[in-house]
This record gives C-alpha cells, sequence and structure tokens, in this order.
C-alpha cells in the first residue's frame, strides 16, 4: 500500500484486503500435499487415508498442532489438486462477491428503539436498548445458511479473534498509558531521583494532615461549649413570649398628659442577668427600659359605640 | 478491531476543527494550545501511517470484514 496517495484509498484497501485473503488462507491450500505411500514414514500414516484408499492425506491447514510442518518440504508438496483450486477460488471469488456487495443495513435484522431520544428515560434503560450489531452473529448466520460469503467465516473468525490493544499499533496507546496515565505518580522520575525528598514531601503531607484534624477538634469543642451555653440562657428565659405581658397598676397612670407616660423609676419585671452572672459571660443584654404595655380594658369600643340608625348618623357626624 | 480506523479518522478531523478554528488566533494561550495540537496530530499521524504496516492490515481487514462497514468509510474518505 502506498499511504502517500490518499485518494486511492477505495483502492488500495480491497486490494490489500484480497492480497491478505490470498497470502493467508488460499496460499495453503495451494501447497497441501500430496502423500506418495512409499515417501511416506510408517509412523505418520494415517488410518482413515489408508482405509479409505486414499493417497491424500487428511492434512488441515488450519490445524496448527499437527506434525504437516513436515510434509511442506519441497520434495513432498505436490501441485494444487483440482479440488484444492476449487476451494481457493471459492474462496477469492466469496471475497469479491463480498467486497462488491453493499454494506448490511442495520435496519434489515435489527431493531432500533424508536424512543432513544427521550431526554428524561433512565440512562440504563435506554443504553439497553441500544442496537449493536452482531458481526459474530452475521457470519455465523452465512456461515449455517451456505450464503456466497460462507467460505469468509474463517477470515472473520480469525481477525475478531485479536484483542484490539494486542496489535502493535494499538499497543502503543497501552504502554504510553502506564507512563502517562494512571499510574503516573508512582513512575515519576524526579521522586524515583531523590528518595529523601519524597520522604520529605510525604511527611509534610500527613502534617499538614494531622494540623488540619486538630483545627477541626478545636472548631467542634467550640461549637459544643457555645451550643450547651445558648441552651441554659434559653432555660434561664431570655427569650420569652411572656415577660411584656404585665398587669399594670392604675396607680401608674396620672392624669396629667405627660405624666401619664413617665416611665417608672422601678421595674416590676425581674432583673435581667448581666454578663457577669451569665456561664460564660459570652452575652451582654443590656436592661433596656420598658415602655409599659397597657392592657385593654373591657370599656366600650369604637364598634359598640356606633349609632344604630341613620338619624343617628347623621346627629353623631353633625 | 473494526472500529479501530473509524476511531482514527475521528479524531483527525477533530484535531484538523480545532486546528482550524485556532489558526488565526493571537492570544498567547490560544497559540500555545495550536501548537500543542499540532504535535498531537503528528504523533497521531505516526501510529496511523503504522495501519499500513503488515500488523495494520488486520485492522483494515477488521473494518472490511464488518458488513455494516466494508468500503462504504474508504469512500467516504477517500
Amino acid at each position: 500500500m502506498n499511504p502517500e496517495v490518499e485518494t486511492s484509498y477505495t483502492m488500495q484497501y480491497p486490494e490489500a484486503f484480497l492480497k491478505y485473503v490470498d497470502n493467508e488462507y488460499c496460499a495453503k491450500h495451494r501447497h497441501v500435499p500430496v502423500n506418495k505411500l512409499e515417501t511416506l514414514p510408517s509412523s505418520n500414516l494415517v488410518p482413515s487415508a489408508t482405509a479409505s484408499g486414499s493417497y491424500q492425506s487428511s492434512f488441515d491447514p488450519y490445524d496448527s498442532c499437527s506434525d504437516d510442518e513436515e510434509y511442506l518440504t519441497p520434495n513432498n508438496v505436490a501441485e494444487t489438486t483440482p479440488g484444492q483450486s476449487d476451494r481457493v477460488a471459492r474462496l477469492l471469488s466469496a471475497a469479491w462477491l463480498y467486497l462488491n456487495s453493499p454494506p448490511e443495513a442495520p435496519m434489515h435484522w435489527g431493531q432500533i428503539n424508536p424512543n432513544l431520544n427521550e431526554y428524561h428515560s433512565d440512562p440504563m434503560e435506554i443504553s439497553s436498548a441500544f442496537w449493536i450489531p452482531d458481526i459474530i452473529d452475521w457470519w455465523r448466520q452465512q456461515e449455517e445458511t451456505h450464503q456466497k460469503c460462507a467460505d469468509l467465516s474463517n477470515v472473520e473468525r480469525d481477525i475478531f479473534s485479536i484483542m484490539p490493544h494486542g496489535v502493535g499499533v494499538e499497543a502503543t496507546f497501552s504502554l504510553h498509558r502506564d507512563v502517562i496515565g494512571w499510574r503516573q505518580s508512582e513512575n515519576d522520575s524526579e521522586m524515583k531521583e531523590d528518595p529523601v525528598q519524597s520522604k520529605v514531601h510525604r511527611m509534610a503531607k500527613v502534617h499538614d494532615c494531622v494540623e488540619m484534624w486538630q483545627g477541626s477538634q478545636n472548631i467542634r469543642a467550640t461549637q459544643k461549649e457555645s451550643c450547651s451555653q445558648n441552651k441554659q440562657m434559653t432555660a434561664v428565659g431570655y427569650i420569652s413570649d411572656t415577660e411584656e405581658i404585665v398587669n399594670v397598676f392604675w396607680s401608674l397612670f396620672q392624669h396629667d398628659s405627660p405624666a401619664a407616660f413617665k416611665l417608672s423609676e422601678r421595674s416590676l419585671l425581674p432583673p435581667a442577668l448581666s454578663a457577669k452572672d451569665l456561664p460564660g459571660g459570652r452575652t451582654q443584654i443590656l436592661n433596656v427600659r420598658r415602655t409599659w404595655r397597657i392592657n385593654h380594658h373591657p370599656v366600650e369600643s369604637d364598634k359598640d359605640r356606633a349609632p344604630a340608625s341613620i338619624s343617628d348618623t347623621n346627629d353623631w357626624l353633625n | 478491531m473494526q472500529h479501530v480506523i473509524t476511531v482514527y479518522n475521528d479524531m483527525f478531523d477533530h484535531i484538523d476543527g480545532v486546528m482550524r478554528a485556532l489558526a488565526k488566533k493571537k492570544t498567547q494561550w490560544k497559540e500555545d494550545l495550536f501548537f500543542a495540537v499540532k504535535l498531537a496530530r503528528q504523533k497521531l499521524s505516526k501510529y496511523y501511517s503504522e495501519v499500513t504496516s503488515t500488523t495494520g492490515m488486520l485492522q483494515i481487514s477488521a473494518h472490511i470484514i464488518d458488513p455494516f462497514r466494508k468500503l462504504r468509510s474508504f469512500r467516504k474518505w477517500g
């Protein structure tokens, strides 16, 4: 392939694929040996071949664990037999047919969930409905139904059994991940060069952590103390809803209006605790003189004095 | 295996788009980013060139052997 000529990818890739199939699969069939009885050692005789009277061995080109490599020597290799050449022709023609046929449309043998674009659906539910093309199953169907491309299923089986990150180009990324990826801190060269500095760095981290922990403990103790003080203050009655409801002695009121609102010199309320009396002494309460609230007496209100009739209303307006 | 070529080309498309967007920028950090993206493209090109090697043939073959792709992507790119 010529990587410089990018415009010819359409032609180069199919040619490369056919060449790959030809080299990897067809070449083995071209060199399948025809065994002769006089040349075979007695230990390599195949019972089935002998019993059937055929002098062709049961050589399996895909059986890598057999001892058939011995037969691939030039002395034992014969020309391609008609059956094998037919197999090669069928394989190449299957490759040609496969390349010239249009790609499979997904909707022909798969169901796509029409609700995939539903925004508020459960992500797990959506992903479970995703249709993933099952290439292996497609090739299995081809093989079972003896389609024209069925001979290529061996190619598919060999290629898709390879892990992608095991191929050279992708393995490069896997190697780089060890250096740049999640284990970068462990492979940091500076840390390896100076282990003392690394140790000091770790100790500094531990020291910072201990300081932060002590600080948090102090803050927590302070919060607990202030919380208990607040509870005591509330129990004493500093924040009370009933302290302002006090019966007022009528003797405090005088008929002259300015004196009626004069504040008493002596408070009738229990004296407020000063800061000295409080445990902790943090909260200071100012002893503010209060304007007494006067309870309403059961006197006639404006409503009670409303005129009963229109004439009375007019008199009242006049 | 069959997604390798597609992923490479998607990455190239994305990098090219970013480079086009940053090509005329004059801000310092954008120029630095453009330089970094340019280096990334060079590195990716280095790895992509190995696709055409012997081991890369497996990825091309896997792409072709996918019945849903075949040569469709190559026609689009070619």
